[in-house]
């Protein structure tokens, strides 16, 4: 077990270098946008990972209720396994490079990441309510920033583009009512 | 030819091995971009460093200029491609939830995941949210069941399709935009930005990236394919229907189809106005080989739409008619047929009783000068000719059995993207 402590501190000590420029992270984003549209025919998601993991805890705690939602039975009905879908694998590659890309540029530590004036405990609350509207704001819509925004943006699909202002718009208004939470 | 039909080419596990190495460069540039962190990321809304636009935006249009140049040179099929369909209203109310939650929460659902794999706390609790809030959205659309799936439910709608114009036209407008939102977003950075743990002032070689991706874009524009150009493309498997006389019906087989309710039967006549007002089909849709170009998008949507869509092309011979087919043919809408031998087959099969009455005669007109019909009118009765009735009860099964045809139409199903989609 020291042994792997030790590892783990190894990681979280490393020491911490500048993010990218943030016009080359958009060039590599949207190079790996264009090969997943070129292999696999689909663009980049995220949101559908909560959606099927959801899909898979109801199914494993009360399987009977699968058969009466709609939404799930579309993804855990029957023999499905909600799990069982690109996106799955494509997050288990957005672990490993995120992951990588921590460690090597040494941003790999646990912390609380916040404004200045708030506590850590008010941010994990407002983290935690803020992930639950965001997704569910985002199976509404059908994609969130990487489905609809980015990966509908890219392929020009007209949806894509109104719910892309629109979310920045409401993103700008609504962070000028909690300005005090980040700044 | 793109996208790969990965399954049958690489096999289930192969895909996922791709899906992996996508998601790992997908990971990797949302890391160094430092959208690990909520801070640096609510600091687009606060004018701090505007980290979201730059990264975001830059990875639209390079993934588009890419996307869309490879469309333009036939290596990747656009039809082929997840393009998200459009469900307006469910799509805006769902976008204004989530600018709500984006600030509050300082993630997207993506960044989440990101940032929890760097150990950040509030990215954690981001992530258990998020599940919550994913069972709460499958507990409750029923409530809203309606609303959600058909309100405003439009199908695959693009740019190109509301602007009525090309690709290239809109790759082009796209980037000159995103270049001006860079320019306002550094501009709002520089006068109104405080301090950030991540600064990144433009590098000064910034006007060699603006002009490579404007290049790229009117590059774009330019090699965007000529209707003759696709049709090179798809001539060495479809010429070949043409000439052995695969597509080309018989007038008996159109009657034969218009009478099946199951299929949705759609003839465009492509002649003139002059043509088309002396003498046509009942139902057939009137659209000039002029104007034929112009009103492909609207008929491949159609072929699209509505399952079992059969389109006969028809002008006085087969000459005009095959012209538009290889449109069709060009843009790959499927299921298109000619009707063999035009109006000029079809009035000396269906035409006696008219010519009987008097109202159709024998004989050439010279008026047209691209095709000849066979036949003059007594006046331009348009479709209150018999032989225009194609429900007429004359044509009995019976009879249409004596016509001694064989039946060409051959329904295929509209290949479908190959991915899928979050919704």
């Amino acid at each position: 077990m020291a042994e792997k402590k030790s590892w783990y501190q190894k990681i979280i000590e490393r020491p911490q270098k500048p993010y990218a420029n943030p016009y080359a992270g958009g060039v590599l984003l949207g190079v790996a946008l264009f090969l997943s549209l070129l292999l696999t025919g689909n663009g980049l998601g995220a949101s559908a990972m909560f959606a099927r993991l959801n899909g898979f805890l109801v199914d494993l705690v009360a399987p009977s209720h699968v058969d009466r939602v709609p939404q799930l039975l579309k993804i855990a009905g029957g023999n499905r396994n909600p799990l069982d879908n690109w996106v799955t694998f494509e997050i288990i590659g957005v672990i490993l490079g995120a992951f990588t890309a921590g460690v090597l540029r040494g941003h790999v530590r646990p912390e609380t990441t916040k404004g200045p004036k708030v506590s850590e405990r008010t941010r994990w609350v407002m983290a935690f309510f803020g992930g639950m509207i965001f997704v569910y704001g985002a199976r509404m819509a059908r994609g969130c920033t990487s489905g609809q925004v980015l990966s509908g943006g890219a392929t020009l699909s007209a949806g894509s583009w109104v719910i892309a202002m629109v979310m920045f718009v409401v993103a700008y208004v609504v962070a000028f009512l909690l300005r005090k939470m980040w700044n | 030819m793109f996208p790969l039909a990965s399954i049958d080419v690489l096999g289930k596990a192969g895909v996922y091995v791709v899906e992996i190495f996508i998601g790992f460069l997908f990971g990797y540039a949302l890391e160094i971009s430092g959208f690990n962190n909520a801070y640096l990321l609510t600091g687009q809304f606060y004018f701090r460093n505007g980290r979201v636009i730059k990264t975001l935006f830059t990875a639209i249009i390079v993934g588009m200029v890419l996307i869309f140049g490879a469309v333009a040179l036939g290596i990747l099929d656009y039809d082929l491609i997840w393009v998200d369909p459009t469900h307006l209203w469910p799509g805006v109310v769902g976008a204004a939830i989530m600018g709500v939650g984006f600030v509050i929460g300082g993630y997207c659902p993506g960044t989440s995941v990101v940032s929890s794999v760097t150990l950040k706390k509030d990215g954690m609790f981001y992530v258990l949210g998020g599940l919550v809030g994913a069972f709460l959205f499958s507990e409750t659309e029923p409530l809203f069941h309606y609303f959600y799936n058909n309100s405003t439910n439009y199908g695959r709608v693009t740019l190109m399709d509301v602007f009525h114009t090309n690709a290239g036209v809109v790759v082009v407008a796209i980037v000159i935009m995103a270049l001006l939102l860079f320019w306002l977003n550094e501009a709002l950075v520089k006068r109104f930005g405080r301090e950030d743990s991540a600064p990144h002032p433009l590098p000064k070689q910034w006007p060699i990236g603006a002009a490579a991706i404007l290049a790229l874009a009117f590059g774009v524009w330019a090699i965007q394919p000529s209707l003759s150009q696709m049709w090179a493309r798809v001539a060495p498997e479809k010429a070949p229907l043409l000439e052995q006389y695969q597509v080309q019906i018989h007038p008996g087989e159109l009657v034969k189809t218009m009478n099946d309710h199951t299929i949705n039967t759609v003839i465009l006549d492509v002649r003139d106005d002059y043509s088309y007002n002396l003498f046509h089909l009942k139902w057939a849709r009137h659209i000039p080989l002029s104007q034929f170009p112009a009103a492909l998008p609207s008929l491949k949507k159609e072929a699209k739409d509505v399952p079992l869509t059969v389109f006969v092309v028809l002008s006085d011979d087969e000459g005009e008619a095959t012209q538009a087919w290889k449109m069709m043919a060009a843009t790959k809408i499927p299921n298109i047929y000619i009707l063999s031998g035009g109006m000029n087959e079809w009035i000396t099969i269906f035409g006696e009783e008219d010519m009987a009455e008097g109202l159709i005669f024998e004989g050439a007109t010279s008026l047209d000068t691209v095709e000849a019909l066979n036949f003059y009118f007594a006046g331009a009765l348009g479709d209150r000719y018999r032989a225009s009735d194609l429900n007429s009860d004359e044509f009995t099964e019976e009879w249409l059995e004596t016509l001694k045809f064989s039946p060409k139409i051959k329904l295929q199903r509209q290949q479908g993207p190959v991915g899928g989609g979050c919704g």
